[in-house]
């Protein structure tokens, strides 16, 4: 990864800049004042969209929602802010959300998370890396046919999901660009869990 | 790709490659796999099977149980582990982990017969009533030549071990020289029983006494799967140094879920070389759970038998000569 981002420092380091660019702003969570900006991402196993809109002093509000092959939702409302912006930006952002699981392994509950985001912001490619930690309240509903009739246990249970994301964003144009990477989450640890990939096309920069 | 290796080999199977036991390779024998279909699996215990699955695998389980649990996913699992051949247990389990017919086993069976070996079960529930019937069901089944051993599950299907009305299944298998494999021990599936009568095997004591005739095959050792600690191990132990028709099988105490610090397996090992029963050894690994499983449970048993300080030919034992002689059978010829 370190070699990644120094590889595409050194490469498009006289390129224009395009910090307001939409693939940036989403990549990085960040986006300018007034500014509009959405991703929709496509792969194996997540789907997510996100729309976000930058305030003044660097706040950005996000609405989301991904989903893990349409059985596993998310959708959550969070706030980004940059904590570096400089040629790299660094920002950190919190949500909250509710988590729907369907099938086999159905389960629900109010979640929450912390992520910090890195990416580049000069050139038109954005190079970036996501980790983050997401926590889901569980609760475990038990019946139980009892000679006194049916006895109810609810017990409550912490999953935890470690998100994370690196790949290569492209700036395109001044409303839209695309990016690649791999999805690295660990869902609810300590179970094993497989990267996944992923195309998305991110689209904005309007007021 | 995953559900055609499997048909693949069956046109062209290489001999197995056996188990690599140190400077030996050894031919081996998984006494213990399941086989059936998913959609007869209760829901509670299909959740924890599809937790076993990497995510995000568990979240759509159906197509990758189905390719696991099919015959041909059975003899593909044994293939990559270099197994030479295994049982495949029916299954009558209605209360908690579902059901699989003597027939879906003995028609399992005749995908490759001389390394798929079954094992009958029946139904005990509403025994008064159905149990002269179960009886000559699992007589029938053990007729076909693909039906070598007997299968229960005291917790899973809620009858006592020591309860004498269900003795004449012990008398049925003895007629046909088929063992019984018995699961002992606490169990993780939803809708079991975990009080002792049902789990512990000195429960089981009078019924081995009683029916000198009769191989019984303790499985899993009496572990205590709920608490994820030893259970009733020196029990186990003691009975089949105790009696001769005893063997012991330790199967899935020693899996990466149960046992994450590889504790249980390797004293289990250690626990039977010391009391001199390494005679009654039979490998089982309850697979094949998810892809690789069985594989990787071979290689955490190697693992505590060398640990333990087993030799060649006590590990030879184990793996395979145990379970041959046991179930009349050829030993596998050395790969």
């Amino acid at each position: 990864m370190l070699s990644l981002l120094a590889l595409a420092g050194v490469a498009l380091a006289s390129a224009p800049a395009t910090s307001a660019s939409p693939t940036t702003a989403v990549l990085t969570g960040a986006s300018a004042p007034g500014q509009w900006d959405a991703g929709v991402t496509l792969g194996y196993p997540w789907t997510r969209v996100r729309v976000q809109r930058g305030l003044t002093g660097g706040w950005t509000p996000f609405v989301e929602a991904d989903t893990a092959l349409f059985t596993r939702w998310r959708p959550a409302v969070g706030v980004s802010l940059p904590w570096i912006d400089r040629r790299w930006r660094l920002s950190g952002e919190a949500t909250l959300g509710w988590l729907e699981q369907t099938g086999t392994l159905a389960e629900r509950g109010p979640s929450g998370s912390l992520a910090i985001r890195l990416g580049r912001t000069r050139g038109r490619v954005v190079p970036y890396l996501h980790a983050g930690t997401e926590h889901t309240l569980l609760v475990d509903r038990v019946r139980v046919d009892t000679a006194d009739g049916v006895v109810v246990e609810d017990t409550a249970r912490h999953g935890w999901t470690l998100t994370g994301a690196m790949g290569v964003g492209v700036a395109l144009g001044g409303s839209w660009g695309l990016d690649a990477g791999l999805a690295l989450p660990w869902v609810d640890v300590p179970k094993p869990s497989i990267p996944g990939v992923h195309l998305a096309l991110q689209l904005g920069g309007g007021r | 790709m995953r559900t055609l290796l499997p048909l693949l080999a069956l046109g062209c199977a290489p001999p197995p490659d056996g188990a690599t036991y140190g400077k030996a390779t050894l031919p081996v024998t998984d006494m213990h796999l399941h086989t059936g279909d998913w959609a007869l699996i209760r829901g509670s215990t299909q959740r924890v099977l599809a937790g076993n699955f990497p995510f995000p695998f568990g979240l759509q389980p159906e197509g990758l149980a189905e390719s696991v649990l099919s015959a041909e996913g059975v003899l593909g699992e044994l293939d990559d582990a270099g197994i030479g051949r295994a049982g495949m247990f029916a299954v009558y389990a209605p209360r908690s982990v579902g059901v699989a017919t003597n027939a879906f086993i003995d028609d399992a069976a005749t995908t490759d017969p001389d390394r798929l070996i079954g094992f009958a079960s029946l139904s005990v529930d509403d025994w008064a009533r159905e149990g002269e019937a179960q009886l000559e069901a699992l007589d029938t089944a053990l007729a076909s030549p693909r039906m070598r051993g007997v299968k229960l599950a005291h917790a899973h299907q809620h009858f006592r071990m020591d309860d004498p009305r269900y003795w004449p299944i012990y008398e049925i298998a003895a007629a046909h020289a088929a063992p019984v494999y018995l699961h002992t021990g606490t169990s993780p599936f939803p809708g079991t029983q975990s009080e002792a009568p049902y789990t512990d095997p000195a429960y089981l004591e009078p019924a081995i006494q009683a029916h000198p005739d009769t191989l019984f095959i303790l499985g899993h050792l009496g572990h205590d799967f709920i608490e994820d600690v030893t259970g009733e191990l020196d029990t186990a132990v003691r009975l089949a140094a105790t009696y001769e028709n005893v063997y012991l099988e330790p199967s899935a105490l020693g899996s990466a879920g149960s046992d994450p610090e590889q504790v249980f397996l390797p004293e289990a090992m250690e626990a039977m070389r010391e009391a001199g029963v390494v005679d009654r050894i039979i490998y089982g690994s309850d697979g094949p759970q998810s892809p690789g499983f069985v594989g990787r449970y071979l290689e955490r048993t190697l693992t505590a038998m060398e640990g333990a300080g087993y030799t060649e030919d006590e590990a030879a034992l184990a793996l395979d000569g145990n379970f041959a002689r046991a179930f009349g059978l050829p030993a596998l010829e050395r790969p």
